[in-house]
C-alpha cells in the first residue's frame, strides 16, 4: 500500500516581507507545489494523499482560494484526504464549513472526527483533526485510544497534527503528542504508521512517526521544507519504506558575511551571483564587520541592482553589524578646510563611538563624501 | 605697505605736485580742485591700471584740452621692498620700477607692472587696500571686510576658502530641503510617508481587531457550544426530578381532596345536626309557648275582671263626690246673701255717723269763714303798719332832738316858787316848792298874781338850729299828713288795731283749714250731700241704730261662714275631678285590659293550632330522636376529618410544593438559558459567517505588506533626513562657531575705538561677515541701517580703522580718507582725531581733506598744504612738522 504525506499546505498564505512582483508568485506557487503532490502521486502509483493539517493558511481566507484549491485537486487521480489543524481548526469559523466547500471534489475528503475512515479498501485512515486552536488534550492520543489491532490485509495511519513532545520545548503543554504513547501504541498494532503536520521542516521524530513538512517553503528560518513522502506499507509485513522526495521551487536563504574591504564586497557579489532560480529566491542578508564610506556605497550599489533579480534581496536588519568609516583616505583628496574640517572631525568621531547617533554619524559622512566631490 | 611719496605730473588739473607722506598720520590739506583726490586717484590707478589702458578712469586723468600724459610716480616701502613706481598713459607711455631694497632691481613696461602686482600681492592685502580706502560719498558704507584675507588671518589662522564651501554648504542645504522646512519641519515625500504609514497602521491594526474579534467570536461559539451540550444535560436531570416532584404533588393533591370531602362531610352532619335541633327546640318552643299563652289568658281574663271592679267602685264614688259638691253649692249660695246684708247694714251705720260729722264740720267752718270774712274787712281799711310808726317815731324823735339842740341853744328859766304866792307860768299855776324850768323860745309869762308879772321873751335863736328844727317839724307834718293823723300816738292806736285784725283773720284762716283741710267748703257740702243720699237710698232700716261694733261683727261672722263653706266646695270640686279622672283611668285599664285578654285568648287559639298541626307531621319523640341520630352521625364525620387531616400533614405538601415550584423553575431556567444559548450560537454564526465571508486573512496581509513597504521606504528616507540633518547641523555648527571666534577680536578693536568715539558703554553686533549689525549706546539698540548718517560714517570709519589696526603691520595698507567724516559733530570730530591718531601708531592714515578743522586736532599728524595757486608748480607742497594742526594757519600762505 502506497501514498503520498504532505502537510502545511498553508494556502491563501501570503508573504508580505517578499517584492511587490514576487509576493503573486510566491502565493501561486504553493498551489504549483500542490499540483505537483497530485504528479508525484500519479508517478509513483500511490492509492492516495493523506495531508496532515494546516492545509489552508487561516479560517479568515478569502473563500476563493477554496475554488482554486478544488481547481488543483480535481486533477488528482487518487483520493485526497485532509486533516484539519491548529491554522484551519473545525471551529465555527472554520473553512471545511464554508459555503464554497460544499461543491468539493468528488476525491477530496476532510478528517472530521477520529472514525476509521477507509479511503480505498485495505487503507485505513485515522485522523486527529483540530476543534480550535487551542486543544485541551492531546489530539492523536484520544484518536488512538479506542482503536483496536489493525486487522490483517489493511494499512492503517494515523494522521495527526501539532508539536510532539520530543521536539516540542514547551512538554508541559497539553496537547503536545507523546512520542512514547504513540510508539506503545504502533508495538501494539493499532497503526503502521504516524504522519504529522505542523513542523514545516521535514522530520523523523521516529522510523514510523514523520513530520511531512510544507511542500513549499514558509519562512526562512525553516530547515528542510519543499518536501513530500512517499510512503510505503506492506499490509502483510506491515513493512514500512519512507521516501523524502523534494518537490519545492522556491528557496529562502540567509547570506551571512563579514566584509573588511571592497574586496569582500566583490566576493560577495559573486556569491550572490551564483545562486540560480533568482526570481524565486529569496536572501537575506546577516553582514558584520567594518567598511569604509566608498566600499558601503559599492555594497549598496550592490544590493540596489541584484535586488531587481531576487525575490527578495535585502539586509536582515536584526542581523546586520556591519560598521561604516571614513577611511583616512576617503577625505584626504576634498581638502577640506576650515569649519568643514572641524565638522568632518566631529562626524567622524561620533561615527566611531558606540552610541545611538553613530548610525546616523556614518550616514552623514556618506553625505558629505559624496557633496564634497568624493563620490565616483 | 607705508606710502612716502606722491608726484603728479599732468594728471587732471595738475600740471606737477608732489606730496610726502608721514608713517603715521598724513593730513592734505587743501581747498577743493587742488588735487587732493588726484591723489586718491591716482594711487588708484597706478596699481590697477596698465600704462596701456585706454579706460575712461584713465582717460579722464588727461588734463582737459591738452594731449599729455598724465602720470604718476609713487615711492613705497612694503613688505621689506622699498621702490619707487612710475606710470605714464595715453602719451609717451612708461612703466618703471626701481627697487633699493632688499636689492636693487630696475624694470620697465610690462615687466615693471607685473613685478610691481606680485610685490604688492605678496605683501599687501589687496581688498584690505580696496576696503580701507574711502573713496568720497561712499563713507557711509561699511567696507567689504568679510572677503579681506589678511584680516581673516589676523583675526584667525584658518582658511577662510570660501568658494568651494559654499558650494558645499549650498549642496547640504538643498538636500536638507528635500525633508525638512526653513523652520526644522518633515516635509515633502517624508512627510507624506509618515502620514501613510499612520493610515496604513491604522488600517493594519483595525484589520488585526476584526481578525481578533473572528477569532474571540469563534472560540466563544465554541464556548457556548460546551454550554449548550452542559445545559441540554442539566435540563435532561431537572425534567426528571420535575416529574417526580410532579408525582409527589399529585398524591398531595389527591390527600388534600380526600380532607376536603371529609370537610364537606363532616359540615353536612354539622348543618344536619342544626337543622334537627332547630326542629326540635322549634317545637319545645312551640309547646313552651302554649303553656305561656294559657298562663297569659289565664291571667288576662282575672285582671280583666280586677278592672271593671275597680271601674265600679271608682264611679261610685264619683257619684257621691257629686252629690256632696251640689249641696255645698246651695248652702254657700246663702251664706253669700247673708254676708251681703250684714255689710249693708253696717254700711248704711257708717255712713250716717258721716253724714253728722260732716254736717257739724260744716257749721263750724261757716262760723271761722264769716270771722275771717270780718277780719280781712277791718283790714282792708287800717292801712298804717307798725313800720310807718316807726319811721314817724324816729322823724318825731329828730324833732325833739332838733328842738332840744335849739332849746339848749336859747335861754333858760326856772321859776320855783319859795312861799305861798301863787305863781303862774303863762298861766299855769306852780305848786308850791315846785319848780318849773324851761326854755325861752317864745314869750314865757310868769306871774305872781298880784305881785308880779314877768315876761321873758326869747332872743335871736341861731338860724341854723331853727332852720333844722323846722325842717324836723315838717317831715313829721308831712309823715302825719301822709297817714292822715294827727300824731304819733294816733298813728300808733291805728297799727295796734290793724294788728289785732290781722291775728283775727289768721286764726279764722287756721280754724277753716284745720277743718277742711284741702277740701273747700263746697265739697264737704257735697259730699255730705252724697253720704245723705246714700243713707237714704240704703235699704236698711233707717231707723237701726244697733251699734256700729255689733254690726261690724255680724259682717265679719257671716263673711267668715261663707269663705268656709267656699272653701268646702272647692275641696268637694276638685275630689269631683279627681274621681272623675281615677274613673276614666279604670274605663281605660279595663278596656285595655279586656282587649288583651281577648287578644290572648285568640294567640292561644292560634298556637294551640299550629301545635296540633306540628304533631300531625312529626312527634315530639320522633324529633328528639332525629337529634340523637344526628349527632353521632356529626362525631363520625369529625374523626374521618381529622384522620384525612393528619395524613395530609404526613406528606408535608409544602416541601412537595416547594420542590415542584423549584424544579419548575430550574427546568425553565435552563431552557430559558438554552434559548439564549442558541440564539447566541446562532448569533455567533452568522457573525462569524459575515467576517468570514470579508477574507480579512487577505486583507490584512495585503495591508501588512504596503505598510511594511511604507515603513521601510520612511525608514529608509527618515535616515536619509537624519544623515542630512546631521551633517547640517554639525557644518552649521562649526560654521557660526568660527564665525563667532574671528568677529570677537574684531568687535573688541572696534568697541574700544568706538568707546573713545561714543562713549564707555559703547557696544556692536557683529555679524560673521564682519559688517556692524546694529550699535548699543546707553542701553538702546539700534540697527545699522536705521543710525543717523554720521553715526553710520563715524562706525564704518571705525570699522576700517580697526581692521587696519588688526591686520599684521607688515600686510597693513595705508587707510585713505578722501573728504570724509563730513557728517560729524565738532565733539565727535574732536575725538575722532584722538583715534586716528591712535591708528596712526599701528596703520598709515592719509587724509585727504578740504576741511582742515576736521583733522585739525590729530596729535601726531603731518599736515601737508596744497596750494591752489601752486597747482603746476611741482615741490610746491609744504611739509608741516608733527604738531602741524598749530601751524595750520601759516601752512595757507
Amino acid at each position: 500500500m502506497r501514498f503520498v504525506a504532505s502537510a502545511d499546505w498553508q494556502l491563501g498564505m501570503t508573504a508580505h516581507y517578499l517584492d511587490d512582483d514576487a509576493r503573486p508568485r510566491f502565493q501561486r506557487a504553493r498551489l504549483d507545489a500542490v499540483r505537483r503532490l497530485g504528479e508525484l502521486a500519479t508517478e509513483r502509483d500511490a492509492e492516495f494523499v493523506v495531508v496532515c493539517g494546516d492545509v489552508f493558511e487561516s479560517n479568515q481566507l478569502d473563500r476563493a482560494i477554496v475554488a482554486q484549491t478544488f481547481e488543483v485537486l480535481r486533477g488528482f487521480s487518487v483520493p485526497v484526504v485532509l486533516l484539519p489543524g491548529n491554522h484551519d481548526a473545525l471551529d465555527a469559523a472554520s473553512i471545511y464549513d464554508s459555503p464554497a466547500f460544499a461543491t468539493s471534489p468528488r476525491q477530496v475528503h476532510v478528517l472530521r472526527d477520529s472514525h476509521v475512515f477507509e479511503v480505498v479498501p485495505g487503507a485505513q485512515l485515522v485522523g486527529a483533526p483540530w476543534f480550535s486552536k487551542s486543544p485541551q488534550t492531546d489530539l492523536v492520543a484520544q484518536a488512538c485510544a479506542p482503536l483496536g489491532p489493525t486487522p490483517p490485509g489493511i494499512v492503517r495511519v494515523l494522521v495527526g497534527h501539532g508539536a510532539v513532545s520530543t521536539l516540542n520545548p514547551d512538554r508541559e503543554a497539553p496537547d503536545t503528542i507523546d512520542v512514547a504513547g504513540l510508539r506503545a501504541a504502533l508495538d501494539a498494532g493499532r497503526a503502521d504508521v504516524v504522519v504529522l503536520g505542523d513542523r514545516h521542516s521535514t522530520i523523523e521524530v521516529d522510523e514510523r512517526v514523520w513530520y511531512c513538512g510544507t511542500p513549499e517553503v514558509t519562512a526562512r528560518r525553516e530547515v528542510d521544507p519543499g518536501n513530500a513522502l512517499v510512503i510505503d506499507v506492506d499490509p502483510d509485513t506491515r513493512a514500512l519504506s519512507v521516501e523524502k522526495v523534494h518537490i519545492g521551487r522556491w528557496a529562502f536563504l540567509t547570506v551571512e558575511e563579514t566584509l573588511a574591504s571592497r574586496a569582500d564586497v566583490d566576493e560577495l557579489a559573486a556569491r550572490l551571483d551564483r545562486i540560480a532560480s533568482k526570481d524565486t529566491t529569496a536572501v537575506w542578508l546577516a553582514l558584520s564587520g567594518t567598511l569604509d564610506t566608498a566600499a558601503k556605497a559599492h555594497l549598496d550599489d550592490l544590493v540596489d541592482r541584484a535586488g531587481d533579480l531576487f525575490a527578495k534581496l535585502d539586509y536582515w536588519r536584526r542581523e546586520m553589524h556591519l560598521a561604516v568609516l571614513p577611511d583616512e583616505n576617503d577625505f584626504a583628496d576634498l581638502e577640506l578646510s576650515g569649519f568643514a574640517r572641524e565638522a568632518l572631525d566631529e562626524l567622524v568621531s561620533t561615527a566611531t563611538s558606540p552610541g545611538p547617533q553613530a548610525g546616523h554619524a556614518q550616514d552623514a559622512l556618506g553625505l558629505l563624501y559624496r557633496f564634497a566631490g568624493g563620490e565616483a | 605697505m607705508r606710502l612716502r611719496r606722491i608726484v603728479l605730473r599732468n594728471f587732471r588739473g595738475v600740471a606737477q605736485s608732489q606730496v610726502e607722506f608721514g608713517d603715521t598720520v598724513t593730513v592734505v590739506q587743501g581747498p577743493n580742485e587742488v588735487g587732493k583726490s588726484s591723489i586718491a586717484e591716482a594711487l588708484r590707478l597706478i596699481r590697477s591700471e596698465k600704462d596701456s589702458s585706454q579706460k575712461g578712469c584713465v582717460r579722464s586723468a588727461q588734463p582737459v584740452g591738452t594731449d599729455v600724459g598724465p602720470e604718476v610716480e609713487i615711492e613705497l616701502r612694503s613688505g621689506g621692498f622699498d621702490m619707487t613706481y612710475r606710470k605714464r598713459w595715453l602719451r609717451s607711455r612708461l612703466t618703471e620700477l626701481r627697487i633699493r631694497a632688499p636689492k636693487p632691481e630696475q624694470l620697465t613696461g610690462e615687466q615693471a607692472h607685473a613685478r610691481f602686482r606680485e610685490i604688492l600681492e605678496h605683501t599687501v592685502d589687496l581688498q584690505l587696500l580696496e576696503a580701507l580706502d574711502i573713496v568720497q560719498g561712499s563713507s557711509l558704507d561699511q567696507p567689504k571686510l568679510a572677503a579681506v584675507n589678511a584680516l581673516h588671518r589676523a583675526l584667525d589662522d584658518s582658511e577662510p576658502d570660501g568658494g568651494s564651501q559654499d558650494a558645499l554648504m549650498a549642496r547640504i542645504e538643498a538636500e536638507y530641503a528635500k525633508y525638512f522646512t526653513r523652520t526644522g519641519k518633515k516635509t515633502g515625500r517624508l512627510k507624506e510617508l509618515d502620514a501613510e504609514v499612520a493610515t496604513l497602521e491604522a488600517r493594519v491594526a483595525e484589520l488585526e481587531s476584526q481578525s481578533t474579534e473572528m477569532d474571540e467570536f469563534t472560540a466563544e461559539f465554541a464556548d457556548r457550544q460546551s454550554e449548550r451540550r452542559r445545559l441540554e444535560q442539566e435540563l435532561t436531570a431537572a425534567t426528571d426530578e420535575w416529574r417526580a416532584a410532579r408525582q409527589a404533588a399529585e398524591q398531595v393533591n389527591a390527600l388534600r381532596e380526600r380532607g376536603e370531602a371529609a370537610r364537606q362531610e363532616r359540615n353536612a352532619a354539622q348543618e344536619r345536626l342544626t337543622l334537627v335541633r332547630q326542629a326540635d327546640d322549634n317545637r319545645t318552643g312551640q309547646i313552651n309557648e302554649l303553656s305561656k299563652r294559657t298562663r297569659d289568658a289565664e291571667t288576662g281574663k282575672t285582671r280583666s275582671e280586677q278592672c271593671r271592679g275597680a271601674l265600679e267602685q271608682a264611679e261610685t264614688r264619683l257619684k257621691g263626690a257629686q252629690e256632696t259638691a251640689t249641696a255645698l253649692d246651695a248652702t254657700r249660695r246663702q251664706a253669700h246673701l247673708a254676708a251681703v246684708d250684714a255689710q249693708s247694714a253696717l254700711d248704711v251705720r257708717i255712713a250716717r255717723t258721716e253724714r253728722d260729722r260732716l254736717a257739724a264740720q260744716l257749721e263750724h267752718a261757716r262760723t271761722a269763714e264769716r270771722r275771717r270774712l270780718e277780719a280781712a274787712a277791718q283790714l282792708k281799711n287800717l292801712t298804717i303798719d307798725d313800720e310807718q310808726v316807726s319811721e314817724l317815731a324816729a322823724l318825731e324823735t329828730a324833732l325833739v332832738v332838733a328842738r332840744r339842740s335849739r332849746d339848749a341853744a336859747a335861754a333858760h328859766v326856772s321859776v320855783r316858787s319859795l312861799g305861798e304866792h301863787p305863781i303862774t307860768v303863762d298861766g299855769a299855776v306852780l305848786p308850791a316848792g315846785a319848780e318849773h324850768r324851761c326854755a325861752v323860745l317864745s314869750q314865757v309869762h310868769i306871774e305872781v298874781p298880784d305881785v308880779v308879772s314877768i315876761d321873758v321873751s326869747p332872743g335871736t335863736p341861731p338860724a341854723e338850729l331853727d332852720r333844722e328844727l323846722a325842717e324836723a317839724s315838717a317831715a313829721v307834718d308831712t309823715a302825719l299828713a301822709a297817714l292822715e293823723v294827727t300824731s304819733v300816738g294816733q298813728a300808733r292806736e291805728l297799727a295796734g288795731r290793724r294788728r289785732t285784725a290781722k291775728a283775727t283773720l289768721d286764726q279764722a284762716q287756721a280754724s277753716l283749714a284745720a277743718l277742711l283741710g284741702s277740701r273747700g267748703l263746697g265739697e264737704v257740702e257735697e259730699q255730705l250731700a252724697e253720704v245723705t243720699a246714700r243713707i237714704e237710698q240704703s235699704a236698711a232700716a233707717p231707723g237701726d241704730d244697733a251699734p256700729v261694733n255689733s254690726l261690724r261683727e255680724a259682717a265679719e261672722q257671716a263673711r267668715n261662714a261663707e269663705e268656709d263653706l267656699g272653701a268646702q266646695w272647692d275641696l268637694a270640686t276638685t275630689q269631683v275631678a279627681r274621681y272623675r279622672q281615677e274613673a276614666e283611668h279604670a274605663r281605660e285599664v279595663f278596656v285595655h285590659a279586656s282587649a288583651e285578654f281577648d287578644a290572648a285568648v285568640r294567640e292561644l287559639d292560634v298556637s294551640r293550632q299550629l301545635l296540633a298541626q306540628a304533631r300531625e307531621t312529626a312527634s315530639d319523640g320522633s324529633l328528639r330522636e332525629a337529634v340523637e341520630q344526628a349527632e353521632i352521625a356529626l362525631r363520625a364525620a369529625e374523626q374521618a376529618l381529622r384522620d384525612a387531616d393528619s395524613e395530609l400533614i404526613q406528606a408535608d405538601p409544602d416541601q412537595v410544593a416547594m420542590t415542584l415550584a423549584n424544579c419548575e423553575e430550574l427546568v425553565a431556567s435552563r431552557k430559558d438559558r438554552l434559548s439564549a444559548t442558541a440564539t447566541r450560537l446562532t448569533e455567533l454564526q452568522a457573525l462569524i459567517d459575515d467576517r468570514a465571508k470579508a477574507g480579512i486573512y487577505d486583507e490584512l496581509s495585503r495591508a501588512k505588506a504596503a505598510q511594511e513597504a511604507a515603513a521601510a521606504s520612511q525608514n529608509r528616507l527618515q535616515r536619509a533626513a537624519d544623515a542630512v540633518a546631521l551633517l547640517r547641523d554639525t557644518m552649521v555648527r562649526h560654521r557660526v562657531a568660527v564665525q563667532r571666534r574671528y568677529v570677537a577680536p574684531f568687535r573688541d578693536h572696534l568697541e574700544r575705538l568706538g568707546k573713545v568715539v561714543f562713549g564707555a558703554d559703547f557696544q556692536v553686533e557683529i555679524s560673521p561677515e564682519l559688517t556692524v549689525q546694529s550699535r548699543t549706546l546707553h542701553g538702546a539698540t539700534v540697527p545699522f541701517g536705521s543710525l543717523s548718517a554720521g553715526a553710520r560714517e563715524q562706525i564704518a570709519l571705525l570699522g576700517r580703522l580697526a581692521s587696519a589696526q588688526l591686520v599684521d603691520s607688515g600686510e597693513g595698507a595705508p587707510v585713505i580718507l578722501d573728504d570724509s567724516l563730513g557728517y560729524a559733530d565738532p565733539v565727535r570730530l574732536r575725538r575722532l582725531n584722538i583715534v586716528l591718531n591712535d591708528v596712526g601708531h599701528s596703520a598709515q592714515v592719509i587724509i585727504l581733506t578740504c576741511q582742515p578743522d576736521r583733522f585739525g586736532s590729530i596729535g601726531g599728524a603731518k599736515v601737508v598744504q596744497l596750494d591752489p595757486a601752486s597747482g603746476g608748480a611741482p615741490g610746491r607742497a609744504l611739509v608741516q612738522g608733527r604738531d602741524g594742526a598749530l601751524d595750520q594757519g601759516g601752512a595757507d600762505q
